[in-house]
């Protein structure tokens, strides 16, 4: 006669399994768990004056009108993320030099522009002319004629394919592949005695095409998340 | 919403019940009374966070949610979820919907440079599991991004629930780095 094991049972050991698994990945870090950026002291003006920012999507529509041919939506959100930065950032900075007056850091760098000066400058006066000074607009104006350019010069889909650094017992593989599938294919390809199973210790160029690769030893003696 | 789950009591190795619940006053009260002043000073790198501020924030700006451990009456842990505004990055799942992890802090009693032994472990792991389970739910296959900071590395690494290391991120303000889970297609 069989017995069967009552399935709370087995609920309740595989519980505890996953329990010691979270607390040894804790250990790891000597119960350092914390992620998340913080805008610390300047949140509350952060708070006072987060309205001033511009509509993503109307920054989308312009982009698409002006750029739709040579970037993708991709490329959109990573301009419209980092203007909406600036403007919070200026909008934050303009309310502390209210109060502490400096001068402003001009933004010197020559671009080529790819959305007419005028066209973007009346964007930004609608979208934020009654709460920013010309100065601080005409950073943002320079600030995002620069995001685009850079865009422009190596928009997301020509991104060389990003490099996954995988690891198995004592051997460490870097291969270059559009995704960790392809990348484990390759090794398996090119190193066809290599039987192990191939943890991912990390991936760069997948936000910014030219990432260097930094490797802890810690990561290369065992503390790596298995995929 | 109470969601059971459970810590490990480090005093006498013994699991124990506690609860993830969405925040209450109760919770930010905590973080403020008792949190903060066993943080000040203690090079913590959240040291500077204001719950509260947090909770103001997440009224605010459409799809923050807060969430809190609780276990002995006590608050254990904070974490703020955003699951409308990021998208994902990696490749394979670009622009995806994803449930990102805005903030998550454990208290500082659970934390062994502050309080040794700690008092409670598993707060930061079971937050992980919960966003993951809010992915779900969403319909987003459990997919979740988040900025480690840099004590932390080492528990987003070890995680065994496909978290990718992608290196600092350059449209990071402090060039924090970005981990995000890696689904299959559905």
């Amino acid at each position: 006669m069989s017995q069967s094991i009552p399935s709370q049972f087995t609920n309740d050991i595989t519980q505890h399994k996953l329990l010691m698994e979270l607390i040894e990945a804790e250990d790891a870090a000597n119960g350092e768990v914390g992620c998340g950026r913080d805008l610390g002291k300047n949140l509350s003006v952060y708070l006072n004056t987060y309205g001033i920012n511009i509509s993503g999507e109307n920054l989308r529509t312009l982009l698409r009108e002006h750029l739709g041919n040579l970037l993708m939506e991709r490329d959109f959100d990573s301009i419209t993320t980092q203007v909406s930065r600036f403007i919070e950032s200026k909008a934050v900075q303009a309310n502390i030099l209210s109060k502490h007056p400096q001068h402003l850091q001009a933004v010197t760098e020559t671009v080529v522009k790819h959305i007419a000066e005028d066209e973007l400058k009346g964007f930004f006066q609608a979208e934020l002319g009654e709460f920013c000074s010309e100065a601080i607009l005409e950073q943002i104006i320079q600030f995002t004629h620069q995001v685009v350019y850079k865009a422009v010069l190596q928009p997301r889909h020509t991104w060389p394919k990003p490099i996954w650094v995988l690891k198995t017992g004592e051997k460490v593989y870097v291969a270059q592949a559009s995704s960790l599938e392809d990348a484990i294919a390759k090794v398996k390809a090119q190193y066809p005695q290599e039987t192990g199973i191939l943890e991912v210790l990390t991936v760069k160029g997948v936000l910014a095409p030219d990432q260097v690769i930094s490797l802890d030893r810690r990561m290369l003696l065992g503390n790596i998340a298995t995929l | 919403m109470n969601h059971p789950i459970q810590l490990l009591r480090v005093q006498d190795q013994q699991v124990v019940d506690a609860i993830l619940t969405e925040v209450t006053e109760k919770h930010l009260e905590d973080a403020k009374t008792l949190w903060e002043p066993l943080l000040r000073g203690s090079q913590q790198e959240d040291e500077y966070w204001n719950w509260l501020r947090k909770s103001r924030q997440s009224k605010i700006l459409p799809g923050d949610e807060l969430y809190a451990i609780e276990c002995d009456r006590l608050t254990q842990g904070l974490i703020m979820l955003d699951i409308l505004k990021k998208r994902c990055q990696i490749q394979s799942q670009l622009r995806r919907r994803l449930v990102y992890v805005s903030a998550l802090a454990t208290a500082p009693w659970n934390r062994s440079a502050i309080s040794y032994p700690p008092i409670y472990k598993g707060v930061g792991g079971n937050f992980i599991n919960f966003a993951i389970a809010r992915s779900t739910e969403l319909g987003y296959h459990g997919r979740i991004g988040l900025h480690a900071l840099d004590d932390a590395l080492g528990f987003y690494r070890k995680l065994r629930i496909g978290l990718l290391d992608c290196g600092p991120d350059p449209e990071e303000p402090d060039n924090l780095v970005y981990f995000e889970t890696l689904r299959q297609n559905p």
